[in-house]
């Protein structure tokens, strides 16, 4: 069930005043939230609501197990024990048939020949994030930063919460669980901040990314050869767009919904093309990711605290897994390796020169700032060409491509439109915050009738104006 | 550590309100009300603004009892929007994005 659908209206629209009547009977209402998440996955695949509910099980049980253990050595023992089995689904359905791919690609390299196929299996959706929040849960645990949970209904409920159960916002178990030990505040819910979220997401995804990838980036990167070098630059600056405008539309509608149902998750993107280092750019893409990599990988390999070569590396191992995590195919792995590189290469050269400097009061001036950021911009593009494209080798070939065909005379296909639809991507990156506040505290200011004109008058004309047949979120492929 | 205030979640009565009226413009007091009317105000201006969606989706269905009460109920609602002109209007609007955007529909 997608969103922007006319399904997801009317599940919604029963669901929220379920919500609110119960909202006194904390159990009842729990209990009927999770009922309805497993009839929204139902949509998607009914034997893989299997998975999910033996995957909660599963995490319930071992932080049980973890919480009532005195020892640290069992405690330590049981964690890893949860942490492998929680992701041997994941790398069982996302990345057996690569690895047994790769295998075989190396056997034919040195002529020996290597049986199994592909499994055939299709990779349930929303597995990435349901192996997340387990082994957040586990961890937390673990690291006593959360209570093992005593209720098995918050813990299905923690991990299948319909509105960040197939795409993220990626919610920790300590930011969640609390919320469900007592009814919700109906005095939190701030309809401005919803409405400007749920509607700017439908705007962002429908409008913005849906008709630039098929006008556009779709066309463009299915066929590289036969664009010019300014078609090829423009496709990937858009497909930057498209990613963006994709990915948060999805988080902030997910925001948006659950905050309608009295639950908060954390922010997701916090206009990430305007930062000034590639640190900065983790800080406002998937930062809820970004921060889960930190504190469940990173960390652990040792973070910053074993040295300048051994943080490297960790950054770059970090970076590498996390893009493997994105799709079982090298592309992944380059895009994740660029990151990688790219952050250790800004740790290097940050410890490698003086803080009083002039090359660092340089970087901090507003021609520095300006070179920082087109060099931060453009080199998250590049990666992001091996992001999208279909595998190692036609990303390769995109970017020779445009600087082969430099100088060349080519028609230019970008229509006047596809431009518009980019700026008004890049537009949401360059907002001031107080245009977001300003537009919310006038939504939120005007009576009932209004508001509820303008957020019909808003989905019409996302409606009018929508591709026939809206694709699923690029997020749900991972 | 288990509840709220008394008065932090509004009571079901309150709710049931602005539920039963929503559409006839009522003024819905607390927040859920508000968030009930907006929901279920804004899913039924855009039916009436475009119920030719609301008919798609509904023949996309095997035909069973239930589907026929709800495509007669669309019928309704189509009638109603091209009597007050709206249907017309969102389907010119529609036409122009198709064109916008050169996609077949």
């Amino acid at each position: 069930m997608l969103f922007p659908t006319i399904e997801f209206a009317l599940f919604f629209m029963l669901v929220l005043p379920c919500t609110w009547l119960l909202n006194q009977r904390n159990e009842l209402k729990k209990a009927m939230l999770v009922l309805a998440s497993y009839v929204f996955y139902s949509f998607w695949s009914v034997p893989f609501l299997l998975l999910l509910f033996l995957s909660s099980v599963f995490n319930y049980a071992f932080g049980l197990l973890i919480g009532r253990s005195a020892t640290e050595g069992l405690r330590k023992i049981l964690v890893g024990i949860a942490v492998v089995c929680n992701l041997i689904p994941l790398c069982f359905f996302k990345y057996a048939d690569f690895v047994v791919a790769q295998v075989q690609a190396v056997g034919n390299l040195v002529g020996v020949a290597v049986g199994g196929g592909s499994t055939g299996l299709a990779v349930p959706v929303a597995i990435s994030f349901l192996t997340f929040h387990g082994i957040s849960y586990v961890v937390d645990v673990h690291r006593r930063k959360v209570e093992a949970s005593r209720s098995l209904v918050d813990l299905l409920l923690y991990i299948a919460f319909f509105p960040h159960l197939v795409a993220g916002p990626i919610v920790r178990a300590a930011e969640f669980l609390g919320q469900l030990s007592r009814p919700c505040d109906p005095r939190e819910i701030d309809l401005g901040r919803c409405a400007l979220l749920i509607l700017g997401g439908l705007f962002k995804k429908v409008v913005v990314a849906s008709h630039l990838s098929i006008l556009f980036v779709d066309p463009v990167f299915t066929h590289p050869q036969g664009y010019g070098s300014v078609d090829l630059i423009l496709a990937m600056y858009a497909y930057a767009v498209v990613i963006y405008c994709d990915f948060s539309a999805y988080t902030d509608i997910a925001i948006g919904v659950a905050a309608l149902l009295g639950y908060r998750f954390p922010q997701n993107f916090d206009q990430p093309y305007s930062a000034l280092s590639l640190q900065d750019f983790w800080h406002r893409w998937h930062i809820t990711l970004s921060t889960w990599l930190r504190d469940y990988l990173y960390v652990p390999l040792g973070g910053s605290r074993a040295g300048r070569w051994r943080t490297y590396r960790n950054l770059i191992v970090t970076m590498v897994l996390g893009g493997l995590w994105h799709g079982a195919g090298l592309q992944f792995v380059v895009w994740g390796a660029l990151h990688g590189f790219g952050l250790a290469g800004e740790r290097l050269l940050r410890e490698s020169t003086d803080a009083n400097g002039r090359f660092r009061a340089f970087l901090r001036s507003e021609a520095g700032q300006t070179i920082r950021f087109l060099l931060v911009f453009h080199f998250v593009c590049v990666a992001w060409v091996f992001f999208r494209a279909a595998d190692v080798g036609t990303a390769v070939d995109y970017l020779t491509t445009i600087v082969v065909r430099t100088g060349h005379a080519a028609p230019v296909t970008a229509t006047p439109l596809v431009i518009v639809l980019m700026l008004l991507g890049f537009l949401t990156q360059l907002l001031p915050l107080a245009a977001y506040g300003w537009a919310n505290a006038t939504y939120r200011r005007v009576h009932l009738a209004a508001q509820v004109g303008f957020a019909g008058l808003a989905i019409w004309s996302v409606t009018m104006l929508s591709p026939s047949g809206i694709a699923p979120f690029i997020y749900f492929a991972f | 550590m288990s509840a709220v205030s008394p008065h932090a979640a509004l009571p079901a009565q309150d709710l049931l309100h602005p539920l039963a009226t929503a559409t006839a413009a009522a003024r819905p007091s607390g927040p859920v009300g508000r968030a009930v009317a907006l929901v279920y105000g804004t899913c039924a201006l855009l039916a009436v603004a475009y119920p030719q969606a609301l008919a798609a989706w509904l023949d996309e269905f095997e035909p069973n009892p239930v589907v026929a009460i709800a495509q007669s109920g669309t019928a309704r609602l189509v009638a109603i929007s091209e009597g007050l002109g709206v249907a017309r209007i969102s389907g010119q609007v529609r036409d122009l994005g198709k064109h916008l955007t050169r996609k077949p529909d």
